[in-house]
């Protein structure tokens, strides 16, 4: 019941910071319960695709989700995802923690740079751009997947930043595809940690409706946050998670 | 394809209570540990299978907008998902 009740914590937390749950359940799962960070990793992305079936209704009914961007994007964030969870298996311990500390140093600087990604002079609203940026829209899409099967985050923010800054994609229409992309990404990382025995279905179970409930907690609460509060709060937690994970992987 | 969808979201709620009644079960101890695990395995099963049939959906809808090049790659989609899973449940 504890462990139900502190992953709602976690995912709304998760949801009002605008990180997703993974980027402070997996920290939580690993340095606060001394899970194993491949266990961990494994249980997050199934709260990736718990929170995500909840969402996408929603999500469709606005009018925000471009679908077509989606299924463009998805294709190399599925790939990524897919051969990041298989990876996961065969780095070591130490590595993921580095990676997730790096990752969690660059969620906090997105945090810090919300305001400006959304501010006129970045943010040109139109189509989709081609060419080059779609080339390398996709390959960026594709790295973004694989870290987030290696360590179980949606890795929200590197999508976003992605689709808004490099592919022009309007900033709702950017988190709300971000959100679609994620349970795709989710999805294709699940089987490796299955197989492994990386998710732990009886322990996971209220991790999983904890996480749920949470992300819908943590959506309601977010629309009456302002966001500057947001920001002073979440920086250092995150900046903080940062330095332990990183201190995590160069303690072995 | 509404109709579709609010399976898919009865669906997702669904399984989300079983994954409570698995929680509960479990909490309860002693000879139900077995029942808790299953009810555990069905949600979770449940849950991963919404996405794939949104994505289906995806595909219909595409098709009968007439955007082919859309469908095949939402159906691209479908496929490789298929093929991850198969691969790690004959590994």
């Amino acid at each position: 019941m504890l462990l139900l009740l502190a992953s709602a914590v976690m995912g709304a937390v998760g949801a009002v910071a605008g990180l997703g749950g993974g980027t402070f359940l997996v920290p939580f799962l690993t340095l606060g319960l001394g899970w194993d960070i491949r266990t961990a990793a494994g249980t997050s992305l199934l709260c990736l695709v718990a929170t995500q079936v909840g969402v996408r209704r929603g999500l469709r009914g606005s009018g925000l989700l471009d679908e077509r961007a989606g299924v463009v994007l998805g294709l190399a964030s599925l790939v990524g995802a897919a051969v990041g969870a298989e990876l996961a298996g065969l780095v070591s311990r130490r590595f993921l923690y580095l990676l997730f500390g790096v990752v969690s140093a660059g969620a906090a600087v997105s945090v810090l740079v919300q305001p400006w990604l959304g501010s006129p002079s970045l943010s040109r609203q139109g189509e989709t751009r081609g060419g080059w940026r779609a080339g390398l829209g996709l390959a960026s899409m594709g790295g973004a997947g694989l870290v987030s099967g290696m360590l179980g985050i949606g890795g929200g923010a590197m999508n976003v930043a992605v689709m808004h800054l490099l592919l022009q994609l309007p900033l709702p229409a950017a988190a709300a595809t971000s959100s679609f992309l994620n349970g795709l990404k989710a999805l294709a990382g699940i089987p490796a940690y299955w197989a492994r025995g990386d998710v732990p279905s009886l322990a996971a179970a209220p991790v999983v409706v904890g996480t749920m409930w949470g992300s819908v907690l943590g959506g309601r609460l977010l629309a009456r946050l302002p966001a500057r509060m947001v920001r002073v709060v979440f920086v250092p937690v995150v900046a903080w998670v940062a330095v332990q994970m990183f201190l995590r992987g160069l303690g072995g | 394809m509404e109709r579709f969808e609010a399976a898919c979201e009865l669906v997702g709620r669904f399984s989300g209570w079983v994954l409570l009644a698995s929680v509960a079960t479990a909490a309860a101890g002693g000879p139900w540990g077995g029942l808790a695990q299953a009810l555990a395995v069905a949600g979770m099963a449940g849950l991963v299978s919404v996405p794939p049939l949104r994505l289906l959906a995806l595909v219909v809808r595409f098709w009968r907008e007439d955007e082919q090049a859309l469908a095949g790659l939402a159906a691209l989609l479908l496929v490789l998902l298929g093929v991850v899973v198969v691969r790690h449940l004959v590994a």
